[in-house]
């Protein structure tokens, strides 16, 4: 028995437009241990989404490929799974929250029959009668005020927070062992943020479920995760464990980024830090090191090779840089 | 909703109209004296009067009864072959939509070639060589009118279905049937809906087109078409014969017109 709930070894998946084959996820491997929180962070564009849908082999049917690489759950390759065992496998196991709450709730069913449904599908164990029973009880769960009476509600008559409770509420219907939540917080306010952390942290612990939280956002995901993995351009160039992480950054991204966090001294006059530069096109990376357009301790290596995986003394820290090539890799 | 649908005068007056029609169609057994097939030849052709409220055909038969009871031939042709319409429609166009590909091409191209036909000429030739009945006359209306709304629904599903919701709902582990009929075909009813009202105006006008031409709802069962069908031949000396069921057909397909637009500028524009 590993302590390894998912893992996810060398993933390639690729757009194909035009021709052309573009690696929107190149190669990137992390772990998420039984009831643990992994934070996956990254600007925009750098693949995380994208990690996330071929965990659940949710990607654009059209243009999108798992071109190779291993997702294991349970120690079941999810990548050898036909159609109909995926099918039961999403949502029961693996549940999966959205961005937007607004628009992932059907806007002409009333939250009863919306939830109706994943009830009817993942817990058969539940009689028809005491469904709505249910239901009411796990929008209590959530923190939901009034349960009773927003089940007849339409999506229109929420507020974001609440539908993101909602939606928290139907992923935690068939109590799986892994929820992945892309940017859950992304379309809400600070305040209304800090509680769906929160929410999520309790339901994690009342229910021993691991989480991997997806999140452009260091303090976001510094607040409840466990581990973080530092996605740039497609790869991961630093995975370790949140206070390592935080106390000693290794890769020159990742401080960076640790830099851009608000800090005290804002008081003092000072501008806020901001990495150079922007995330370099999918389908135009720099050879070498892709960061290296960018990376302030640039070297003559970077340039020329693409810097492996190293692994630090104090594992599992993980970081993908040529400052580091006198590690293990 | 219900409250600017009110304020709607026109689309609220054609609702009172179909309302109207249809108490005047379901009332039929209750609201006259004679029977519709009750002949007395005594009193052929007789204008409107008190005993005949809108006067008698040919055979002596109560115009008023008639019309009655042909007013129920005319709406269960519209309500049932509309229903067969929008069944067909929702089942191609959802299927087109959501699965796109060669699946779609081939529904597409089988719709196209079904507009190609004129439809009036398609259905008169396909009941020429049936027997016609009230039943032939609902499923051929039906069988040959599915090609719009397949289209409409092909087009509202090929964009809901990438909204977050639809794929919220793969995420749950929720099937592709389920997918379709819970969460796509509900949300693209609006259009349907009002495509059908109008639909039920097109299937009334058709059915009185057809059993005018003596290839719809055969004799002695009265229908509006087949009335005006007996009015030809005495047009100059009978003006109730054809005056009464020609207002009758014009007021249901006005009534139903209305609505449907009422409903298209309630469920379409405010989006």
């Amino acid at each position: 028995m590993t302590k390894k709930l998912l893992d996810v070894k060398n993933l390639r998946t690729c757009f194909y437009q035009d021709d052309k084959v573009i690696a929107a996820v190149d190669g990137v491997s992390f772990f998420v241990n039984k009831n643990s929180v992994v934070g996956l962070v990254g600007e925009s564009g750098c693949g995380k989404t994208m990690t996330a849908l071929s965990i659940t082999h949710l990607l654009p049917k059209l243009n999108c490929k798992i071109t190779g690489g291993v997702i294991k759950f349970k120690d079941q390759n999810l990548l050898g799974l036909d159609k109909e065992q995926l099918r039961s496998m999403r949502g029961k196991e693996i549940s999966y929250i959205f961005q937007e709450p607004s628009t992932c709730l059907n806007p002409v069913l009333t939250l009863e029959e919306q939830m109706q449904e994943v009830v009817s599908l993942h817990r058969q164990d539940i009689s028809r009668e005491d469904r709505r029973e249910f239901i009411i009880k796990q929008l209590k769960d959530v923190g939901i005020n009034m349960p009773g009476d927003k089940i007849d509600a339409y999506p229109h008559q929420l507020s974001g927070g609440e539908k993101q409770r909602v939606m928290i509420a139907m992923a935690m219907i068939p109590q799986p062992k892994l929820l992945i939540a892309d940017e859950p917080t992304t379309a809400l306010d600070v305040t209304i943020q800090a509680q769906i952390l929160r929410l999520l942290q309790n339901l994690k612990n009342k229910y021993g479920m691991s989480i991997l939280l997806i999140s452009h956002d260091l303090n976001v995901v510094g607040q409840v995760a466990d581990y973080i993995a530092v996605m740039y351009a497609g790869q991961i160039v630093e995975f370790s464990s949140v206070d390592s992480l935080i106390k000693h950054p290794n890769h020159p991204y990742t401080k960076g980024l640790l830099n851009c966090l608000l800090d005290q001294d804002i008081s003092s006059g000072s501008k806020l830090n901001v990495i150079e530069g922007e995330v370099p096109r999918a389908d135009s990376y720099p050879c070498g090191c892709r960061f290296h357009p960018r990376c302030p301790s640039v070297f003559d290596r970077c340039k020329k090779e693409m810097p492996p995986i190293f692994c630090l003394d104090h594992s599992p820290q993980e970081v993908r840089c040529w400052l580091y090539s006198n590690s293990k890799t | 909703m219900i409250k600017v649908f009110l304020k709607n005068k026109l689309a609220f007056s054609g609702l009172i109209i179909i309302i109207l029609i249809s108490l005047f169609a379901i009332l039929a057994p209750a609201i006259n004296h004679y029977a519709p097939d009750e002949i007395d030849i005594g009193n052929y052709l007789c204008p409107p009067s008190y005993e005949h409220w809108l006067g008698t055909d040919l055979l002596g038969r109560d115009l008023f009864s008639r019309m009655a009871y042909g007013a129920r031939i005319s709406l269960c042709v519209g309500f049932i072959s509309v229903s067969i319409v929008v069944i067909i429609g929702i089942f191609f166009g959802s299927i087109a939509g959501y699965y796109g590909g060669k699946i779609d091409t081939l529904i597409m191209r089988f719709v196209d070639i079904m507009l190609c036909f004129p439809r009036f000429i398609l259905i008169l030739s396909i009941i020429a060589m049936l027997e016609p009945s009230i039943f032939i006359v609902m499923v051929v209306i039906g069988l040959t009118s599915w090609m719009g709304i397949a289209r409409l629904v092909r087009a509202e599903i090929l964009s809901l279905k990438e909204r977050d919701f639809v794929q919220a709902a793969r995420a749950c582990g929720v099937g592709d049937v389920k997918i379709i009929l819970q969460h796509l075909v509900p949300n693209a009813m609006g259009p349907v809906i009002v495509s059908a009202t109008l639909g039920v105006a097109a299937a009334i006008l058709l059915e009185s087109s057809l059993s005018f031409l003596g290839l719809g709802v055969q004799p002695p069962t009265p229908s509006w078409g087949n009335i005006l069908m007996d009015a030809k031949s005495c047009l100059g000396i009978a003006w109730w014969m054809s005056v009464f069921p020609g207002v009758a057909i014009f007021i249901t397909v006005i009534g139903y017109n209305l609505l449907g637009e009422g409903l298209r500028d309630l469920f379409l524009t405010k989006k």
